[in-house]
């Protein structure tokens, strides 16, 4: 080879492995600058792990439609969805200044949360070009902080990044640290009852205000349903369009608050109520023999209009044992065990007494 | 067959190697400006601003998208070169290019544009080719610049009415510079110049003037000053020994907004000295008084002489406000209901020859490329030749205006009649002036002398150079109020034609300019030249010019193989 040509060669191969770095290089910094934090092929997610600086962590799988919370609950889908979207139209701001740079990075430190997105990804993803589909992929992980003084912008991070953003959704007022919630019971599914007729086999309701309103309904064919009272076992004739509106409406039932187990305080509250009557226990028991029971309890307080207890008309406490459709190592089902809060405006629905249910004739 | 594989890799090597160059070549900014009016040099206002920044500056240009027209491409393309021109002034520019239309689902568009619109920035409907034909397209031709927590929306494309689309384009590059600067200054102005508005001899009530009172506190710690005789309402006075005070001005500048009541002597002093002191003065005075408030109700209106007792101070400076109004056929059109139909009013659109839409025509920095100004009921400022003061008219009516003497009655009946334009005979009377220079003091000699020479009183004979604006029509500064619920509109917004007049830049430009911001104002008086396409000759010789394109250079190829091959031929024969 002739020195001139050497010579050549070198500068070369020079010139194009610098062009290849800084566009590499470029191609990762300046791509999207606006959405460093943003996702746009959400339905690639399948999995979202976040964690806070107590400790605090929630696993969100997807588990085939379904998305589950560390893998022993339901989530709530509608929820995951809103994450999802939030995630594909976060946008940069602007980078904080370097007036507040250290007061952001000290408080993302200290209250900050962190989150990664795991997917489907390629193990080349460069200028466009996808190859070799990889699952489980950790497609981008980030630090949540606290919202900005106008309420409109979320301080963010990117892992191994010392630049922290200001970020924001485009026509949405207000942050989105809220979403980022590492509090497992904000996550899961509400549902109390998800029975169609034919999946009942029995429901059983237990009024320890009005004993004489107690019964039994027995479902040999979704059509003929056999209502009896209780404890007696007598059967009696019953109103069909109420006994079906009963018996449908176990369809979807839901709770509206979760107490966490985190909070030391409200474990006592839940303890002490525990240990009072209940209002109401409600036995649902499905075709596969698995049962679903939900204690109620009123909300009492000081009434200083009637100078007397009463109790609060809108919502009530409810302690729902029902199974998880989860299963142990032994393939037995798993039983969730929550205390609730509930409305009267959707629980009332099977809080039908018996004389509601009997035939008028 | 080795000699050709040698051929190939050399070519393949070449294309190689060309490639990374080029990569390597964009990635490295830098470029020479061989233009003749230095279009991508930053002037020096620029530069100064920009090596004080010490924060993030974040720019997030709206104007992107897929089929954007090949003249907003072009705006697109400028705006990036002034950026990375600024970034490479300044590392702490940076910007980012971000398409509103594609922040999710038609919801997510329609609340980003309404965010958009809110933040200050305003949309541009357009038709756009695709390849299924054409669509429209909603686009925004702005940007929003963040720093240190604050955000302001820059418009980048200058409409102006009545005006080729070529030269609105051009127009807006031109001001690229200052409109980016002017933003990222209002931004890291920490220190604000003090204003004052001089209220108390009538006029309109404070909440016709809410929007142009926002747009200065943008700029300037703005104040309502009532002078009512004190001489220490417009300056600080500190006492120089026991029989001898200093006096110095608040503010740099006063607006005296369209005064209806006639103003003290005492009043008129304190301004003077003010004045004197070298203060800055934004005069909106209208020497005839009539409202078209009387015309929601009747008919007819009276326009009678405005009393301010202000004639002989402005003479004395150097103008005089005419008792008259200009009527002119550029003008704004008004609704009127013409009758009704099923019991709902029938509105028509007439031109109001009273309310003159003014076109800055001037290249002083402070009116160039302006949008048109809407204006009520305006009258004529006429030049006073006075020693060292120098007058600029910064506004004046269209070559086809007329005078209408005063007192005289003001009918609305006039709209049911077709101009005759034989009578719009005057051209360009003016309605707005700037002076400056030294001016002399209204009181010199007019005092007694123990007054003159008092040394409690400071007094000045002749100012120092300063500068003041003379407008003849204070409701160019008046918003209107929203039909629906009365919330105040822009100021220079007309809701009945819904068109945004030049009227907050126009105010804008006065007071950065008296305000001594001259410097960034300079930025404005840059000339970019237009070189557009002759249309015409395009029609008459494109072919022509076409071929001469395609044949010259596959002509100058082929001449050039010819001689290679005659030298190789004569070389090699030997």
């Amino acid at each position: 080879m002739k020195k001139q040509t050497k010579i050549f060669t070198v500068i070369f191969i020079i010139v194009v492995i610098i062009a290849a770095a800084i566009l590499i290089l470029k191609n990762i910094d300046d791509k999207n600058k606006d959405k460093i934090f943003s996702i746009e092929n959400i339905d690639d997610i399948d999995k979202i792990f976040m964690v806070d600086k107590s400790n605090n962590s929630v696993l969100l799988e997807k588990d085939g439609s379904f998305w589950t919370v560390d893998g022993r609950y339901y989530a709530m889908d509608e929820q995951v969805r809103n994450l999802l979207a939030i995630v594909r139209k976060l946008q940069v701001r602007e980078p904080v200044s370097r007036s507040s740079y250290d007061n952001v990075i000290s408080l993302l430190a200290t209250k900050g949360k962190k989150v990664e997105f795991y997917g489907k990804g390629y193990k080349i993803d460069f200028l466009g070009i996808k190859l070799f589909p990889v699952k489980n992929k950790l497609l981008k992980a980030f630090y949540v902080g606290e919202s900005t003084k106008d309420s409109m912008g979320t301080y963010m991070i990117n892992e191994g990044s010392n630049r922290p953003y200001v970020v924001y959704i485009p026509g949405y007022r207000g942050y989105v640290s809220p979403y980022f919630t590492t509090d497992p019971a904000s996550w899961r599914a509400h549902i109390v009852f998800n029975y169609r007729i034919p999946q009942i086999s029995s429901f059983r309701y237990i009024d320890n205000e009005y004993p004489k309103d107690s019964y039994v309904i027995e479902n040999p064919d979704s059509r003929n349903f056999i209502l009896k009272t209780y404890p007696d076992n007598i059967q009696v004739p019953y109103d069909t369009l109420r006994m079906i509106d009963l018996m449908s409406s176990f369809a979807n039932i839901r709770y509206e608050y979760l107490f966490s187990e985190t909070d030391t305080a409200l474990v006592a509250l839940i303890d002490s109520i525990k240990l009072t009557e209940p209002a109401h226990v409600l036995t649902l028991i499905d075709k596969y023999g698995e049962e679903t029971t939900v204690k109620t309890y009123r909300l009492w307080y000081y009434n200083y209009e009637l100078e007397d207890n009463d109790y609060d008309r809108d919502r009530l406490y409810a302690w729902v044992n029902k199974p998880s459709r989860f299963t142990d190592e032994n393939g037995n089902v798993l039983y969730d065990d929550d205390f609730v809060m509930m409305q009267y405006f959707s629980f009332d629905a099977v809080l039908r007494p018996l004389h509601l249910l009997k035939s008028r004739n | 067959m080795k000699k050709k594989f040698s051929v190939l890799k050399t070519i393949v090597a070449g294309l190689i190697f060309v490639v990374a160059i080029n990569i390597l070549a964009s990635f490295f900014y830098t470029r020479v400006d061989l233009t003749s009016e230095k279009r991508y040099t930053l002037s020096q206002a620029t530069m100064d601003l920009l090596d004080e920044i010490d924060d993030y500056v974040y720019v997030k240009i709206m104007l992107t998208g897929k089929d954007l027209p090949m003249s907003f491409q072009r705006l697109r393309n400028e705006t990036k070169e002034m950026l990375d021109e600024f970034a490479a002034h300044n590392k702490y520019i940076e910007y980012v290019f971000i398409d509103p239309a594609r922040v999710g689902n038609s919801d997510d568009v329609m609340a980003a544009y309404t965010e958009l619109a809110e933040k200050g920035l305003m949309p541009t409907d357009l038709r756009v080719n695709t390849k299924t034909g054409s669509e429209r397209r909603i686009i925004f031709p702005g940007a929003l610049i963040n720093y240190k927590d604050r955000e302001i929306p820059v418009q980048l494309l200058q409409t102006q009415m009545g005006t080729p689309s070529e030269e609105v384009l051009n127009n807006s590059i031109q001001s690229l510079e200052y409109n980016l600067s002017n933003a990222i200054r209002k931004l890291t102005n920490t220190h604000k110049s003090s204003v004052a508005i001089i209220e108390g001899y009538g006029g309109f009530r404070r909440d016709y003037y809410v929007s142009f009172e926002a747009m200065l506190s943008e700029y300037y710690s703005v104040s309502y000053v009532n002078i009512d005789g004190q001489l220490n309402s417009l300056a600080n006075i500190r006492s120089r020994g026991e029989d001898s005070v200093v006096m110095e001005n608040k503010y740099q500048a006063i607006i005296i907004p369209g005064p209806t009541n006639a103003l003290p002597e005492k009043d008129k002093f304190v301004i003077d000295q003010y004045i004197m002191r070298g203060g800055k003065v934004l005069w909106l005075v209208e020497p005839v008084y009539v409202t078209m408030d009387s015309l929601q109700n009747s008919p007819v209106t009276l326009a009678v002489n405005n009393y301010t007792n202000l004639q002989d101070q402005l003479y004395t400076y150097g103008v005089r406000l005419e008792p008259q109004l200009i009527m002119d056929l550029q003008c704004l059109s008004i609704p009127l209901t013409t009758g009704s139909v099923g019991g709902r009013p029938q509105i028509e659109f007439f031109p109001w020859t009273f309310f003159p839409v003014l076109t800055p025509m001037s290249t002083h920095p402070i009116v160039k490329n302006l949008n048109a100004i809407k204006t009520e009921f305006i009258s004529p400022v006429t030049k006073i030749d006075i020693p060292n003061v120098k007058h600029t008219v910064l506004l004046h009516s269209s070559q086809y205006s007329k005078i209408f003497a005063t007192p005289d009655v003001v009918s609305l009946e006039l709209l049911t009649r077709k101009p005759d334009q034989a009578l719009f005979n005057k051209r360009n009377i003016p309605v707005a002036m700037l002076l400056e220079g030294t001016f002399r003091s209204l009181y010199d000699n007019r005092i007694p002398p123990d007054l003159r020479d008092n040394a409690m009183i400071d007094f000045l004979p002749a100012s120092v150079p300063t500068a003041m604006v003379v407008v003849s029509d204070a409701d160019m500064i008046k918003n209107q109020f929203r039909a629906g619920d009365g919330m105040p509109l822009n100021m220079g917004y007309d809701q009945y034609t819904s068109n945004q007049f030049g009227n907050p830049e126009f105010f804008l430009n006065v007071m950065n300019y008296l305000c001594d911001d001259s410097n960034l104002i300079s930025v404005r008086s840059r000339e970019l030249k237009l070189r557009i396409l002759d249309v015409t000759k395009i029609e008459r010789s494109s072919l022509k010019y076409q071929l001469i394109n395609l044949i010259i250079p596959a002509l100058i190829i082929i001449l050039g193989g010819i001689i290679y091959s005659i030298i190789r031929k004569h070389r090699y024969s030997k």
